[in-house]
């Protein structure tokens, strides 16, 4: 594939000629004449040398060999490796697959998952758990990390997305988190949608140790109390003027 | 006998004879190339005691064996020159990117050497073995865009042009070297060239570089791109949550900026979204660094049209804009730049700006108007003192303490008020142009201590306004903040910003502390790399670090490669434990010159191109100052870098305030590494003839100051 792997959704896609526009530029060409001779005529008698000449060529190795084998293995696809295919094109559009919706659009969807589950070919599919319900994705395609991400997104509950990233950010790299961080993609939450999420975490006892500060700049951090110190947070919360 | 990487041509041209010559230069490849080149050359054919703007100076532009060979990242070209405006006046360099020391290599040559003076404007024209100096009296007095124009429109549009602008021309201390599309190397090197009335040069090469292992060479390539580079700086997690992605950076503001819904917005015929771009999805490569939107944020895509880059670099750093609100002010609105002419245009306005057409965008557009004048007139910044200058000035009460009242009431400070793009440029044009006092700070830092008689304290203050990581007159770049004592080290080295690259982009990769830890761990040992703002006291490996990113740069000056890319510390690749290859330079090295290279036998080159530094350092502090005491004159570290953050203590968690005793014990153990005297800081003569520089120990006795 020319561009490497395509996600729906994020490449652009080339819009191709219209046949009969294509069709008009070559007649066009072959109506042109050259050196006083139709075109065609001698260029014509090229031809089969042209023709002959990559005939004789060696065959070129194939650059793209998974690919002929993904064709293969498509002709032999079995009802799990069906499924497997469709989380699989999913996870690569950085989305994770709800059981339930399999669950309402399949009908023999327990056995295609069994089934699954013993298919070798399926090791990549694997499954994360959300709040609501149960996830899948491919590992071929989505990181552990992202689908925990994915399942958040997915869930629509910020305050609880929230907390989970701030505690995880500060556990693992150790940083506060930015306010901002939850406006940009995948989360896309607005500035009032996140204002209302931290009034809950103020209120709900369970996200306590869920903590907002300003540093010099204004510009709001989240950090997790018990995992970092408000000293450090803030600290690390100041940037340098000069970074370039 | 084939010589490979190299072209084994020097180029040499007299100014004042017009004599041109070519020379073997194959004596100097112990020497790499680039910089290592250009510090043999002006040892031995420039006296220290040379005024940079006499005729007897000298400049080299020279490119290494590397650049020209299709390695990724090696579009870059070392000038080499004494300094004209930094404590000592001694040696230092220009370093530039884009496509014109490639260009060089293509004609045949490794390096240009320049001396002698024109007796009138004159531009240089090269291609292939046909040399001309050109009439230059109709471009002398234009900016380097239109300079640069005109040379292509005379010389054919095969040909690479650089120029100096007004700054160069009036010898203007802070002066730079600019290509039209805004690479330029800065340090003075528009004024060295404007000394010899030598505007600009013009390079068409049509030959090639020799490679010695083609098979290998794309087998490197393929293995760098596929497993090891990330993006810009070598950032090797993306800056917003991408789902191949394991870690993306928290603050969201790293190099590998592409993402998602951020798009080239201006793009010709529809904006192009930048998505996703694994790891060994090596054609999106080009689409992780959008260093417009790292630099402001969101609102840079409305401007942007696409990134552009240097010969070789797969990366595209350099964010090419067309910025529609510069045209109400009769200003140009396409403008491209990646580093510091682009960043910091809004200092010149401390009282704040206004946005023009969206939310947020008045930093991307003063700055499109800053920076495109900058480089107009040749104008440097030293790493942002000039901007900083200028801010401190404006704020500390103390202008009319400097600037005369009929200069003062002559700067349009309305303009500044409103928020007028125009100020910004009128600014920098007074200072290129040399008029008034005002042009006291392109003269350098250090002029503006002496003139305006601020006394050593001034660089001692603790102030968002001094950066100045000695008293040498330049700032720090990348220094404590990112490595504690490593970064200050090597900030410590040269005779102007260091520019190293080796600690930043692994401590500002976004990649979790565990994680890069591992990776620098695996390399240089136990308790090498600390986490950020939580610093260890001093230890070996740290010393093996800074010794390691010190000769690095060299090794990457020299041969010659980006070190805003190189080295590949660390890689994207969850397989690879995000680690990278510290041998791919040696490799490379091997694959090009077929000269049988290891990580070690070419940090040995690298390292007697440092101890040439440090050799040609210590003699013009001597000539200078009378000095026999690097570790006292040149490495002494202002205050504010142990007197900030009162709140804190020296290594508690949440600083970056240096120790003094810790310090000087760094200073030991490095000199130590470095085979130096610890007392003077000055290399003995059993180190110095370890690297065959017996003849630099020898000039070092006889002025009295090689270490007993």
């Amino acid at each position: 594939m020319l561009f490497g792997r395509r996600k729906p959704g994020f490449v652009q896609v080339e819009k191709r000629e219209p046949e009969s526009q294509a069709s008009d530029h070559r007649e066009q060409e072959a109506m042109l004449p050259e050196d006083g001779q139709a075109v065609g005529s001698e260029q014509g008698e090229e031809k089969p040398e042209l023709m002959a000449y990559l005939a004789a060529l060696p065959d070129a190795e194939d650059p793209f060999p998974e690919a002929e084998e993904e064709a293969e293995e498509e002709e032999e696809l079995t009802p799990a490796r069906e499924l497997a295919d469709y989380i699989r094109i999913r996870s690569g559009a950085a989305q994770v697959t709800a059981r339930a919706a399999l669950q309402s659009e399949i009908e023999d969807f327990a056995e295609r998952m069994e089934a699954l589950s013993e298919d070798e070919s399926c090791r990549d599919i694997a499954q994360a758990q959300g709040a609501k319900d149960l996830y899948y994705y491919s590992r071929n395609n989505m990181s552990d990390n992202y689908a925990m991400i994915a399942v958040l997104v997915e869930e629509k509950d910020l305050p609880e997305t929230i907390a989970k990233m701030v505690r995880f950010n500060c556990r693992t790299y150790p940083l506060p988190t930015p306010i901002t961080y939850f406006e940009r993609h995948p989360y896309y939450a607005s500035l009032p949608q996140i204002e209302r999420a931290i009034d809950v975490l103020k209120r709900e006892s369970k996200y306590e140790d869920i903590q907002v500060f300003e540093n010099s700049e204004g510009v709001r951090y989240f950090y997790a109390e018990g995992i970092m110190s408000r000293k450090y947070a803030k600290a690390l919360a100041e940037t340098e003027e000069f970074t370039d | 006998m084939a010589v490979y990487g190299w072209t084994g041509t020097l180029l040499r041209v007299n100014l004042t004879t017009g004599a041109i010559t070519t020379e073997d230069s194959t004596k100097y490849q112990k020497y790499i190339g680039g910089m290592g080149f250009g510090y043999r050359i002006i040892y031995d054919e420039v006296p220290l005691e040379t005024h940079p703007y006499d005729e007897a100076s000298k400049f080299v532009m020279a490119v290494g064996p590397l650049t020209g060979s299709g390695v990724p990242c090696s579009g870059r070209m070392n000038i080499s020159f004494l300094s004209s405006w930094s404590k000592g006046y001694s040696i230092l360099d220009a370093h530039m990117g884009g496509h014109i020391g490639p260009q060089l290599k293509y004609a045949g040559y490794d390096a240009l050497i320049v001396e002698g003076k024109s007796s009138a404007p004159v531009y240089l024209k090269i291609e292939d073995d046909k040399i001309s100096i050109e009439n230059a009296s109709h471009i002398w007095g234009k900016g380097t865009f239109e300079s640069n124009r005109i040379m292509t429109e005379e010389c054919g549009r095969e040909f690479d042009t650089a120029a100096i602008g007004q700054a160069g021309e009036h010898l203007v201390n802070y002066s730079t070297l600019n290509t039209s599309f805004g690479n330029s190397g800065g340090a003075g090197i528009g004024a060295v060239m404007g000394s010899k009335n030598l505007k600009g040069v013009a390079i068409r090469g049509t030959g090639s570089v020799k490679v010695a292992d083609v098979a290998k060479l794309q087998e490197l390539n393929n293995y760098m791109l596929r497993d090891l580079i990330g993006a810009n700086n070598n950032h090797n997690v993306p800056a917003v949550p991408q789902s191949w992605a394991e870690y993306s950076s928290v603050s969201g503001k790293n190099r590998w900026s592409g993402a998602p819904g951020r798009a080239w917005e201006k793009a010709p015929g529809g904006p192009i979204d930048t998505g996703e771009q694994p790891c060994g999805d090596i054609n999106k490569i080009a689409y992780r660094c959008l260093k417009g939107v790292f630099d402001y944020g969101e609102v840079a895509a409305h401007y942007i049209v696409k990134q552009g880059g240097c010969s070789s670099c797969p990366i595209r750093c350099y964010t090419e804009y067309e910025m529609d609100p510069l045209a109400e002010y009769d200003l140009p609105v396409n403008t491209s730049n990646t580093c510091m002419p682009v960043l910091y245009g809004t200092d010149f306005y401390p009282d704040g700006v206004k946005d023009f057409k969206y939310e947020g965008d008045a930093r991307v557009v003063i700055n499109g108007a800053s920076s495109h004048a900058q480089d107009d007139l040749g104008l440097w910044c030293n790493y942002g003192n000039l901007y900083r200058e200028f801010k401190w000035l404006c704020t500390s009460g103390r202008i009319h303490e400097f600037i005369p009242d009929a200069e003062y009431n002559s700067i349009p400070w309305q303009w500044q008020k409103d928020g007028d793009p125009r100020f910004v440029v009128e600014i920098m044009r007074r200072i290129a142009y040399k008029e008034g006092e005002l042009a006291v700070l392109g003269e350098g830092t250090m002029a503006v201590m002496e003139k305006w008689n601020l006394g050593k304290e001034w660089m001692d203050m603790v102030s968002a306004s001094n950066q100045n990581v000695t008293y040498n007159g330049y700032p720090k770049h990348h220094g404590a903040e990112d490595s504690a004592q490593i970064g200050q080290l090597f900030n410590l080295m040269y005779n102007r910003d260091c520019m190293i690259h080796h600690l930043t982009n692994v401590a500002q990769s976004g990649a979790p502390y565990e994680v890069s830890k591992s990776v620098m761990e695996g390399f240089f040992g136990k308790g090498c790399f600390d986490a950020q703002k939580k610093y260890t006291p001093i230890n070996a490996n740290k010393i093996k670090v800074a010794k390691w990113a010190f000769n690095g740069k060299q090794l990457h000056d020299s041969a010659t490669v980006c070190n805003w890319m190189w080295p590949m510390t660390q890689s994207p690749s969850k397989e690879r434990n995000y680690a990278g290859d510290l041998d791919l330079e040696s490799k490379f090295m091997s694959a090009v010159t077929g000269v049988d290279y290891t990580r070690e036998s070419l940090e040995f080159d690298a390292e007697r191109i440092s101890q040439m530094l440090r050799v040609m350092t210590a003699i013009s502090f001597n000539i200078h100052f009378g000095s026999k005491n690097l570790r006292e004159d040149h490495d002494a570290i202002p205050a504010w870098i142990f007197d900030k953050e009162p709140d804190f203590k020296p290594f508690e968690e949440g600083t970056i305030k240096m120790d003094r005793d810790d310090m000087e014990k760094a200073k030991d153990m490095f000199y130590e590494a470095m085979g130096w005297d610890v007392k003077t800081g000055i290399p003995t003569r059993a180190t110095l003839e370890k690297f065959e520089l017996g003849d630099m120990a020898d000039d070092l006795a006889k002025r009295g100051i090689l270490p007993r």
